[in-house]
């Protein structure tokens, strides 16, 4: 009688893992495919904050001061060079913010998620069909994993969930541009010294941004090209649709979008998002910056492309933040899980159980946090994403529910390439940014059914 | 034939008038007859429609969606929609309307679309007007190369880009995608032949532009000739096939102009339209006349290509560019600028142009102008 009762909750443990295992394919909340061949193939969480989007503004004049990471080789301003073609010197790095904050919101209207969820709030990150990750849309060194083990860097995992991280290192890659001049780009402002706070001067930047791709490219940015269905084209804004002015993306070229966006800024809830600057463009009538664009010219490396400052030019009025916001948006991310041990059944053939490991951020500003397993045949997913401080806003998806603050990861076994038995595996879990680590210890367990119904061996 | 009447032996008969008199009887019976024996139905007789029958049809920029419009000449406030096109945020459908005026394609980018940008892949739509369902013709589709219609309405040509470059392909819109040309310069179509026997389009490389005519049946090319060394756009057919106007740049040594130039097949050479200096816009056949918008200084007016003036009203500031001409070649579309230049063109409206020197506004706001429909 023992006996039968014992082989009983045996085989009801049996269905009960089974139950757990269908339980978990149809209940676990789906993780979002990325894109094919990009960094990540399931998108990491990240965060969107309200939708006056006023803190990401701070973070992107913070970026352009060089004041969010000044020194990293990776988030950081390099010095920009200035000067005559063969005689260039160096300035510390400093971008027009009206510029930054223009690209940012052509690139993604100053998201960082796919906006799944409510203004303030933990979502998906905005991956785009071609790798650009995030409110920059950063895709240089986003197409695919550069760690071990086909994984994302720190440094790429950064970039796709932490909105500080990604416009610093779209704004490095703006600077990159402007400094690709004059080996690999022209040099726009001849006549002023190619200085870098003149807005004009970094037209060819600008253009470089999107790709600097000539007449006939199907992303071709040449003013001229015919691939731009109307000559003559009213100005593009980025503000309201009432404007008089051209809001139909399709119809300009990447810098005449900057530019226009720069001069007539969105506007989010009747107010614009910044004060609007104008910036010239070439006047293509003059064969001083028509000559240069022409066709003969647009031969690697550009040196016959060089042009004047277009005229008149302007300086980008925005003062420099006070440092102090820089701790404010940043904050001091502390990481904590609610349990440092777990168990995970597998049977081969069948699959894997998955447990859930909430991750906080009791402390302040956005935590982003990456794991990486000790055994490759365990599945994290996804390894990285992001988990919110209490200082910052949170909305929730349903009235009455709260807000979701925490970052959820997933923890599996792939069933084909597990040794058999039962182990201990461990997953190192980091804040990145931070010397924070936390380790999760993982009892793996392997059940087998064999021969006779209802019994189990483990 | 003829019938003779008996000469009487009596007095002379007046034969002239009993000639006459006696075809026409003839030729009534025989129409009467005609009717009776020939079933098929009586073709209208061709007619040049008046401008109160003529409508005029236009897209307008939403920001999730696009409305394409139409509009009776006659009043342009009176207008009516025809369907609107959804597309992903901040990028407008590209759009043709048919030579029969009966449908129109479009490529647009599908609303969602994340971080939409002009390479996104646009999807080729298919829409009968006034009222029919929209149906998507292909996918993967260049969204900014405006589709090309056939002449005889059937069949649709667009560009997709890929990695060995660009091709165009042939849609016929009851089914059916055919591969063309593949080229590792930007290709653009422009026009097909009367017949649809040759596809006509412009290939840009770092040479220049020049123009290829394709035979759709073999899709055997052959280089017609080239353009110029520099780029071109808003290349059009003469309605007789033998001449391409287009626009070019034109560089001197102080100034550069957008000029509009004609393409003589039968010579092969290339002459500008008129010998005026001044930034040229939008070349437009009327028949076998060019006519281009002009700025020069500060007027700015439409006028024939060798500069003859068409007595259309001019705009108090700003200058118009062509878009346009009616059936009845007596109205114009025009888009008017209100700025001094192509540099710095300023805001625009779509006017109407009428012969007797009108000049009616159209629509306000981004309108593309897609062409004109008559009942």
């Amino acid at each position: 009688m023992v006996g039968l009762l014992l082989r009983t909750t045996k085989n009801v443990y049996v269905w009960l893992v089974v139950f757990a295992f269908g339980l978990t394919a149809v209940f676990a909340a789906a993780p979002r495919q990325a894109s094919a061949e990009c960094v990540f193939p399931i998108i990491p969480t990240s965060y969107d904050a309200l939708k006056d989007r006023q803190m990401f503004l701070d973070t992107i004049e913070l970026a352009a001061f060089n004041m969010l990471f000044p020194g990293d080789p990776y988030f950081g301003l390099p010095d920009l060079k200035f000067g005559p073609r063969n005689s260039r010197l160096t300035q510390p790095g400093q971008i027009p913010p009206t510029l930054l904050k223009a690209i940012s919101w052509i690139e993604s209207s100053i998201n960082q998620t796919t906006g799944d969820g409510p203004w303030g709030s933990i979502g998906p990150a905005l991956v785009s069909f071609d790798c650009g990750h995030g409110i920059t849309q950063v895709t240089t060194g986003m197409t695919a994993p550069q760690g071990e083990s086909g994984r994302a860097t720190p440094e790429q995992a950064l970039v796709a969930t932490h909105f500080a991280y990604n416009i610093a290192r779209g704004a490095w890659i703006l600077a990159d541009k402007w400094n690709s001049a004059p080996e690999q780009r022209p040099i726009a402002g001849i006549d002023t010294n190619g200085l870098p706070a003149i807005m004009e001067n970094w037209y060819f930047a600008v253009w470089s941004y999107n790709g600097f791709t000539g007449p006939g490219a199907n992303r071709s940015n040449h003013p001229l090209d015919p691939i731009y269905g109307s000559w003559p084209r009213t100005p593009y804004s980025c503000g309201p649709a009432n404007d008089g002015l051209g809001h139909n993306r399709a119809n300009y070229p990447y810098q005449e979008l900057v530019f226009g966006c720069a001069a007539n800024p969105p506007h989010v809830d009747g107010k614009p998002l910044w004060t609007g600057t104008p910036v010239s463009l070439p006047d293509l009538r003059d064969p001083r910056w028509s000559g240069p664009l022409g066709l003969a010219n647009f031969i690697f490396p550009y040196s016959r492309m060089d042009i004047p400052t277009p005229q008149p030019f302007h300086l980008d009025p925005t003062a420099a933040p006070n440092p102090a916001l820089r701790q404010q948006i940043l904050g001091q991310p502390r990481m904590s899980v609610e349990k440092t041990s777990i168990k995970v059944g597998y049977s081969p053939g069948s699959g894997s159980t998955f447990e859930v490991v909430e991750i906080q951020n009791s402390g302040t500003g956005l935590l982003t946090w990456y794991a990486v397993a000790s055994e490759p045949w365990v599945i994290l997913r996804p390894y990285t994403g992001v988990a919110v401080g209490d200082d910052l806003p949170c909305e929730s998806k349903e009235p009455g529910v709260a807000c979701v603050r925490t970052g959820k990861l997933e923890i599996g076994i792939d069933a084909s390439k597990a040794p058999p038995g039962t182990r201990n595996v461990a997953v190192r879990l980091q804040a990145l940014g931070t010397n924070q680590v936390i380790i999760i210890t993982v009892e793996v367990t392997q059940v087998v059914r064999i021969g006779a119904p209802g019994v189990v061996k483990n | 034939m003829n019938a003779q009447p008996v000469p009487r032996q009596s007095a002379p008969l007046p034969i002239k008038p009993v000639l006459i008199g006696g075809l026409l009887v003839i030729l009534f019976f025989l129409s009467f007859a005609s009717l009776l024996l020939d079933t098929r139905p009586i073709a209208p007789i061709a007619s040049v429609p008046p401008l109160a029958d003529e409508r005029i049809v236009y897209v307008v920029f939403g920001r999730l969606a696009d409305t394409v419009y139409s509009a009776p000449a006659a009043n342009p406030e009176r207008r009516t929609v025809f369907f609107q096109a959804p597309h992903a945020d901040q990028f407008g459908i590209v759009a043709s309307l048919s030579p029969d005026g009966r449908a129109i394609a479009y490529n647009a980018l599908p609303p969602g679309t994340m971080a939409p940008s002009p390479e996104s892949p646009a999807e080729l739509w298919l829409r009968a007007i006034p009222a029919g369902e929209g149906r998507v013709l292909a996918g993967a589709v260049d969204l900014r190369v405006r589709p090309l219609w056939s002449a005889a309405s059937d069949a649709v040509v667009f560009r997709r880009s890929t990695a060995n470059g660009f091709s165009l392909y042939l849609s016929s819109i009851g089914g059916g995608i055919r591969e063309l040309v593949t080229s590792g310069d930007a290709l653009f179509p422009v026009a097909f032949s009367a017949a649809d026997s040759i596809l006509y389009y412009v290939a840009l490389s770092d040479r220049g532009s020049d123009l290829f005519a394709l035979a759709v049946a073999t899709a055997e090319t052959r280089h017609v000739g080239q353009l110029s060394q520099e780029m071109t756009r808003d290349w059009v057919l003469s309605p007789a096939g033998d001449r391409l106007a287009f626009l070019s740049l034109s560089f001197s040594a102080d100034r550069v102009a957008s000029r509009a130039m004609v393409f003589d097949f039968a010579s092969g050479t290339v002459s500008p339209a008129g010998g005026v200096d001044a930034d040229e816009f939008n070349p437009t056949w009327n028949g076998g006349s060019l006519v281009v918008g002009r700025l020069a200084g500060e007027r700015g007016v439409v006028e024939a290509g060798g500069a003859a003036p068409l007595g259309l009203s001019t705009p108090t500031r700003g200058f118009d560019v062509p878009q346009g001409w009616s059936a009845s070649g007596t109205s114009l579309i025009v888009r008017t600028f209100e700025g001094s230049s192509a540099s710095a063109p300023g805001r625009s409206v779509l006017n109407l142009l009428t012969s007797e020197g009108g000049r009616i506004q159209v629509a306000s706001g981004e309108v593309t102008f897609l062409g004109w429909t008559s009942p």
